[in-house]
């Protein structure tokens, strides 16, 4: 199991940023590896029990899955869950106000078994790390560009 | 100049003040020329009392302690040597320092009780114990006290501060003040001259002068030429590294002597040292047969006045040489060494570490270089009164007043071991000339040196007595060790049988013991009465066909009781017999045949018909023997004489044509009742006899038997070449003696043969390893080892073999056999010292058939015997143990020169059977192709399989390094002659690949690998540096060999001592060496400085894909050898969690690496394929932080868009790539499509990869796989970052090297013009994108960095 925690303050307020997140047809704009998102209903509200298929490429790898939310608290909680694929992972997502941002704390664990081959467990916890890391940033990146919008 | 007027408070002791010579601060400066060597030693045995300087005196009067330390203090205040200590800057340079104050080193002991033997031993390790050349002072005073009035005073310094001149100007200061202060009286000392520093200035300016052009010409014309290596023989085996122990012997050569010496040096016209010069040349010669002899002798090298009463070390080293043949009286000799010294003296201020470094191009260790004998003639005035101080002959000397002292003479040796051998003269006391021979102890026994003590005063008497005469003729042994060596050992008479043939021996057993069975062989099973009774009617019917002496009969025979029944008839009609052995090639028995003149063979019906060989007559033994039959029992009245030859054995030529030696009756009688008494043989005793009759050793197993009532079984060819069948027989036939050669008891022994109690064994034909013996020792009841040629019958020395250690001896001469010992003017040898082996007495041949030329070569006049007696030179190489036993060496033309060394071939063969999995081994020189020659080894396993590397560590372990095989061939099984021998004529040449396997070059393969070949090419001026290649053979000497050591402890943070470089003297050694030493230090850095210094901008280099750097190293080979180049290589390599898996990240961690270097711009940045886009992006960084970045180049890098990405880029395909980059190194291709591996599939894709890269001989042999699998992480790493990089633009200056001969299009600017908005350059070059980064193309990307850019393809590209 490889399991990454998350702690970074983002300069935008509570609601825009778990309404953000929280919907995952906004991965494959923040999540680098995330070649596109497809909700099972299109248009329905999101919330817990709303499937999606979403597709990674990820070390040279197409990784398709269906996954589910499985926590949904407006502007506290959002997670998530695989529900097949080729492997399986989870994520949760806490959100904190800290007045005009917002402290996210992110969970993220996953089985690769076999998946990537002889790629050690190491290095793929390091890569997917970096990957995080690069995410966040491009996240905070738009957080404030849309904010800056909305703001206008 | 200030006072040097000293007051000496004698109540308190207070430390005299010197005015002059003493300095306020430290000064550092560079070593004398002739300090060098010295420096070299010390640090590369820097546990060696060799190089030091002792003086010891026994002080008979009261001592004042305080006033004898502040005497020593008022010294080393004086002269600046005292105080100067030896480091080694920052470039692995070493430089003296003198430092304004040092303190006494002295102490004084309580030896109470001490008989002298006690005082003389410690006193004798205190003073040989090491200097540290980096602490001074390097001069320490004892005092060991016994009693009132009763002292030993040792002054002992290191050579580097004080030469022996400067001991003598210290001692008399040291009396002079000592005096002065006892009497409380002031020190008044003469102003000095100049002080060391100045002489080494002095020697600097003189020697860049053209006078040093014109020494060095000088010298280079006198040791023009291939040098010769001393060959003395030791006692013991060379260790590889030179011992730097020794011993001393005192001698005085009597009144007369010294009056006649002195006599004769007059008469000539030339100084006592040229006499004793020209005479230590010829004791030289004689005792190695060199005629070009090298011999070292220090001269003080005070040519200014300036420099009289300076202390330091001004000696130099003159090499002169000899040239002495045997052949020119010693009259001329010594005219010649007139000549030659007085212009060698000339040139004497050369500095001899500039001689070595220029002359000797590969170093060996385990002796000293250029010349291993030294001659010193020393005679100081200063030491006129203290010279018997130094004198360790047995002469009493008197006491002498020494200033407030009384002091008698308690010599001590000191500087021992500095060669192999040193003759120290130049003393005279009481019409006696009196010396040391001084030796090492690792070479020679104290009574091997007392013997050449003697051997020179012989040879000294016959010179003086006439000096006309040749010097082959001079004697040399004194008369006891003549007579020893002569007649002591050498008497062997014994009764010869009342007999004139062979065959009556026989006939007497016959008569004596009709009955006893004598032969089984075959189906035949023959009495005595039965075997002589056959032989008789053969003889007669031989006799009666017209058989007589001076015919040879040929016996082609099977082997049964028949053989010797022809033998036995042969030999009756007084006619000899040549053996065709039915085995044998048919060109080769028909050209035997023509020789011999053979018109009758005696054979058996099948044989012949087989043979078809065309002879006037072939008697029959089976079909023809009715007829035989016929013919009378008894034995023939025919009158043999003991001259005429019993038998013809043809032995090989060396013109590849056999020789026949006519060997005569008489000879084998003696022979017979020889082995009769020893080894011995009774009636009750049955012999084996496997070896065929054309091998003359047969004549012991087929007739010796048959004179002493015993029995002889003959063994068919096919059991005794069959391990198994031979060892039942053995069993079986209840054998209690058998012969064979080394290689038969070989055979039986790998077949796990456990021996016969009952058994003896003998062993000759060929030397008998000590492994085999040992291990037939506890197989059998005895053991003999037989020696002796064809040419002086059968056997000439024979040894019981014992248990033990070393070459086995080849015994004692047999009855009536002398052997000698001789040079090349038949002069005997000393005992331990190697000549060849001649033979004389009864057992000597007749010569070779029709070949009176080469019988009167080989068979000589004895010169040791009166008459007209005659000796047989063996051609082996032998000596004489001191218990009168003989050691063969091997043969004489086995004794080879390669490069100057003089190698025993036999040495290199007996140390590579000691490895456990040698069988046999063959060493020789072959020169395969015109002017290459090498040492080759041949071995056979014990087991079947040898690695030649473990053997070339053994050997290394044992041997130096020009002994060391170039190659060593495994061979199933060694080629042999006929007579079961090895044939070394047969050999085959090793295979070219194995040449090139060996001579191939290996490029550095990790790290440590290529720092170490970058500084060994930095070192050395010699590009590209294999790593197996040896820093001796590619010009490195001795400060270089500092400086590498320098700059091994400065990148790796290792001190290894300088000798460390001989034993690891490759780069792939030393790298295993530091990563067994420090790997954490070498895992501190990922800059590996590939020129670390120069004048211009640095170039720092991004690593590729792989992580490491090698790929740099041809590149920086041909930049602008003033730009120091740095390349990047990735921490992962040494440690995993270390690798980066974004560029950024990357390029982030290398910039604080560069930084710490180069803390600001401009920068000069680069990279190979991914390194090219580490770089990119430390550009951008570097740009973003607001630094200048000079110089951006990509080296067919391209560019991070996802039109370059690959389809597919997981572990499949970053492992394919991973096994595609472990081949470039060596030239080698190693594709495998990430298809075949996704196939394989899991944790067995990567070991499917290096087993792959096994097959094809890409890994280096010590590669273990947890390394490279963290190698392979580093590649996945950076795999990992090469897709998931995402650049931004960049605006400074840019060039693109792009390989034009790739065969993959990624366009003509690698997509770069897709990244960046910039205008930037794209330069076509040589190679495809591996290729281009290697020989020969390298030199183009090279010369474009060089700012050359002729003819280059370039474009200013646009961005879109």
């Amino acid at each position: 199991m490889i399991k990454v925690e998350y702690s970074y303050l983002v300069n935008s307020p509570v609601d825009f940023v778990f309404s953000y997140i929280s919907n995952p047809l906004n991965d494959q704009y923040w999540q680098a590896s995330c070649q596109g998102v497809e909700l099972d209903e299109p248009g329905a509200p999101i919330g817990e029990g709303t499937q999606y298929a979403i597709r990674f490429q990820f070390l040279g790898r197409d990784m398709p899955f269906t996954s589910i939310v499985t926590d949904y608290e407006p502007f506290q909680t959002y997670a998530y869950e695989t529900l097949s694929g080729p492997m399986l992972f989870k994520g949760s997502y806490r959100f904190t106000p800290l007045g005009n941002s917002t402290q996210i704390d992110w969970v993220f664990e996953s089985e690769p078994g076999g998946f990537f081959g002889i790629i050690p467990r190491s290095l793929l916890k390091k890569v997917l790390a970096k990957q995080v890391e690069g995410d966040i940033a491009r996240l905070i990146g738009i957080l404030g560009a849309y904010r800056a919008v909305s703001n206008a | 100049m200030a006072s040097n007027v000293v007051q000496y408070k004698h109540s308190t002791a207070a430390r005299p003040v010197v005015g002059d010579n003493t300095r306020a601060t430290t000064e550092t400066f560079p070593l004398a020329d002739v300090q060098r060597g010295l420096w070299f030693v010390q640090q590369m045995a820097p546990d060696n009392g060799a190089y030091n300087l002792v003086f010891a005196a026994r002080v008979i009067s009261a001592i004042d302690a305080a006033a004898f330390d502040a005497a020593l203090s008022y010294l080393l205040d004086r002269h600046a040597a005292l105080r100067t200590r030896f480091l080694v800057d920052a470039a692995g340079v070493p430089r003296q320092e003198v430092l304004p104050h040092v303190e006494v080193d002295s102490a004084s002991i309580v030896a109470a009780g001490w008989n002298d033997t006690q005082l003389r031993e410690r006193a004798s390790a205190d003073a040989q114990k090491p200097f540290d050349l980096a602490r001074a002072p390097l001069l320490r005073v004892r005092l060991y006290r016994r009693g009132k009035g009763d002292a030993l005073m040792v002054w002992s310094a290191h050579h580097i501060a004080v030469d022996f001149w400067s001991l003598a100007v210290l001692l008399d200061e040291f009396r002079q003040v000592y005096q002065d202060l006892t009497a409380a009286k002031a020190v008044n000392l003469p102003p000095l001259g100049s002080d060391y520093p100045a002489f080494v200035h002095h020697q600097q300016e003189k020697l860049a002068s053209a006078a040093r052009a014109r020494m060095a010409a000088y010298w280079r014309e006198r040791l023009t030429g291939e040098l010769p290596v001393l060959n003395l023989a030791s006692d013991y085996p060379r260790p590889p590294l030179q011992s730097y122990r020794g011993a001393s012997l005192g001698f005085h050569f009597d009144t007369d002597l010294t009056a006649a010496l002195h006599s004769l040096a007059r008469a000539e016209g030339v100084t006592l040292f040229t006499l004793m010069l020209t005479a230590y040349y010829v004791l030289l010669h004689r005792y190695t047969g060199q005629e070009d002899i090298l011999v070292g002798a220090p001269v003080a090298g005070r040519f200014d006045k300036a420099f009289r009463r300076t202390v330091g070390h001004f000696v130099n080293t003159v090499v002169l040489r000899g040239a002495v043949s045997g052949e020119m009286t010693f009259r001329e000799l010594l005219l010649q060494t007139r000549d030659h010294t007085g212009e060698d003296l000339r040139h004497q201020e050369y500095p001899f570490a500039s001689l070595v470094e220029k002359l000797v191009t590969e170093r060996d260790l385990s002796r000293p270089p250029l010349f291993q004998a030294g001659f010193s003639w020393e005679r100081l005035p200063q030491f006129k009164e203290l010279a018997s101080f130094f004198s360790l002959s047995d002469k009493a000397a008197e006491a002498v007043a020494f200033g407030a002292m009384t002091l008698s003479p308690f010599p001590l040796p000191q500087q021992e071991g500095q060669v192999d051998v040193a003759l120290e003269m130049g003393g005279e006391a009481e019409g006696e000339l009196f010396g040391v021979w001084k030796y090492d102890t690792a070479l020679f026994a104290p009574e091997t040196i007392s013997a050449l003590a003697g051997q020179f005063v012989e040879l000294l008497k016959g010179i003086v007595a006439n000096p006309g005469l040749r010097i082959a003729r001079l004697p040399l042994l004194t008369a006891a060790e003549r007579e020893q060596v002569l007649l002591q050992w050498n008497r062997t008479e014994q009764p010869l049988p009342a007999v004139n043939g062979v065959h009556q021996l026989v006939e007497a057993q016959a008569a004596a013991t009709p009955d006893k069975t004598a032969v089984m062989g075959g189906e035949q099973v023959f009495s005595y009465r039965v075997l002589n009774q056959r032989a008789n009617q053969l003889a007669h019917y031989l006799i009666e066909s017209g058989a007589a002496a001076g015919q040879h009969i040929g016996i082609c025979s099977a082997r049964n009781g028949d053989m010797l029944v022809a033998m036995l008839a042969v030999l009756k009609t007084g006619a000899a017999y040549v053996p065709l052995d039915p085995a044998f090639p048919r060109d080769r028995l028909r050209m035997m045949m023509e020789d011999a003149g053979i018109d009758l063979v005696l054979t058996h019906e099948a044989v012949w018909a087989e043979l078809d060989l065309p002879v006037a007559r072939a008697l029959s033994l089976d079909h023809d023997w009715p007829e035989i039959a016929t013919f009378p029992g008894h034995n023939p009245h025919r009158v043999v004489s003991s001259t005429s030859s019993a038998y013809v054995i043809y032995t090989s030529g060396s013109t590849g044509k056999p020789k026949g030696v006519a060997v005569p009756h008489g000879a084998v009688v003696n022979f017979l009742a020889s082995m009769a008494r020893e080894p011995g043989m009774r009636g009750d005793d049955v012999m084996l006899a496997v070896t065929t009759l054309s091998f003359d050793i047969a004549v012991l197993e087929l007739l010796l038997p048959l004179t002493v009532g015993a029995m002889t079984l003959i063994v068919s060819r096919e059991d005794s070449s069959d391990a198994q069948r031979l060892q039942a027989l053995l069993e079986s036939s209840g054998a209690t003696l058998m012969q064979a050669t080394p290689a038969t008891w070989r055979m039986l022994l790998s077949d796990g043969w456990n021996g016969c109690s009952r058994l003896t064994a003998l062993c000759g034909g060929e030397a008998l390893p000590r492994q085999v013996a040992e291990a037939l020792l506890p197989r059998v009841a005895a053991l003999w080892n037989m020696y002796g040629p064809t040419e002086t019958t059968v056997w000439s020395s024979v040894m019981r073999v014992e248990s033990g250690a070393g070459a086995i001896a080849i015994g004692r001469p047999i009855a009536n056999t002398q052997i000698y010992i001789v040079d090349e003017a038949l002069q005997p040898v000393p005992p331990g010292v190697p000549g060849e082996l001649c033979i004389a007495g009864a057992g000597v041949a007749r010569g070779y058939l029709h070949r009176p030329e080469l019988t009167a070569e080989k068979f000589v006049r004895d010169p040791f015997a009166a008459g007209e007696a005659r000796m047989y030179k063996t051609g082996d190489l032998a000596r004489w143990r001191r218990d009168g036993t003989l050691e063969c060496l091997g043969r004489l033309d086995h004794q080879v020169k390669l490069r100057g060394f003089r190698i025993e071939l036999g040495e290199i063969e007996t140390q590579l059977c000691r490895h456990p999995t040698v069988h046999q081994a063959v060493v020789m020189v072959r020169e395969d192709r015109p002017g290459d020659q090498r040492l080759v080894a041949y071995v056979t396993a014990v087991d079947g399989e040898v690695s030649a590397a473990a053997l070339k560590a053994h050997l290394a372990g044992h041997l130096p390094a020009y002994m060391l095989p170039s190659l060593i061939v495994p061979l199933a099984a060694f080629p042999l002659t006929p007579n079961g021998k090895i044939d070394r004529r047969a050999l085959p040449a090793p295979a070219e690949g194995a040449h090139a396997a060996l001579a191939g070059f290996v490029a550095p393969r990790d790290r440590g690998e290529i720092q170490l070949a970058s500084l060994w090419e930095q070192l050395l001026g010699v590009h590209p540096v294999g790593v197996t290649q040896n820093f001796f053979d590619l010009g490195g000497h001795s400060l270089l060999a500092v400086q590498l050591v320098a700059g091994i402890r400065e990148r790796f943070g290792v001190e290894l001592p300088v000798s460390t470089l001989f034993q690891h003297n490759t780069v792939e050694a030393l790298a295993r060496l530091l990563r067994e030493h420090n790997g954490a230090a070498e895992a501190a850095s990922a800059l590996v400085p590939l020129r670390g210094t120069g004048a211009v901008p640095p170039l720092y280099l991004m690593h590729p894909i792989g992580g490491t750097v090698f790929c740099y190293l041809a590149l920086t080979r041909h930049l602008d050898q003033q730009r120091p180049v740095f390349a990047l290589q990735s921490p992962g390599l040494e440690d995993a969690s270390l690798a980066e898996v974004s560029v950024p990240d990357l390029a982030r961690c290398y910039l604080e690496i560069i930084r710490a270097q180069q803390p600001q711009g401009p920068y000069h940045l680069g990279g190979w394929c991914f390194g090219g886009l580490i770089a990119f992006e430390a550009a951008r960084q570097l740009e973003a932080a607001g630094e200048e970045v000079a110089e951006l180049v990509m080296f067919d890098t391209r560019a991070p868009i996802p039109e370059n990405a690959p389809s597919d880029g997981d572990d499949a395909t970053l492992l394919s790539w991973f096994a595609r980059d472990l081949a470039v190194p060596y030239g080698k291709t190693l594709n495998i499509a990430p298809e075949e591996l996704r196939a394989v599939a899991g944790e067995g894709m990567f070991e499917y990869v290096l087993q792959r890269a096994r097959e094809i001989e890409v890994l280096p042999h010590d590669a273990d796989t947890a390394r490279l699998y963290r190698y392979f992480e580093v590649y996945l790493a950076n795999g990992i970052a090469l897709q998931t990089y995402e650049s931004g633009d960049y605006h400074g200056a840019m060039t693109l090297l792009r390989a034009e001969d790739e065969p993959v299009d990624y366009g003509p600017m690698l997509g770069w013009d897709k990244v960046v908005s910039r205008p930037f350059s794209v330069v076509e070059v040589p190679g495809d994108h591996n290729s281009m980064m290697y020989e020969p193309h390298i030199q183009i990307s090279a010369r474009y960095l060089n700012g050359v850019r002729p003819h280059m393809t370039s474009r200013q590209a646009m961005a879109c």
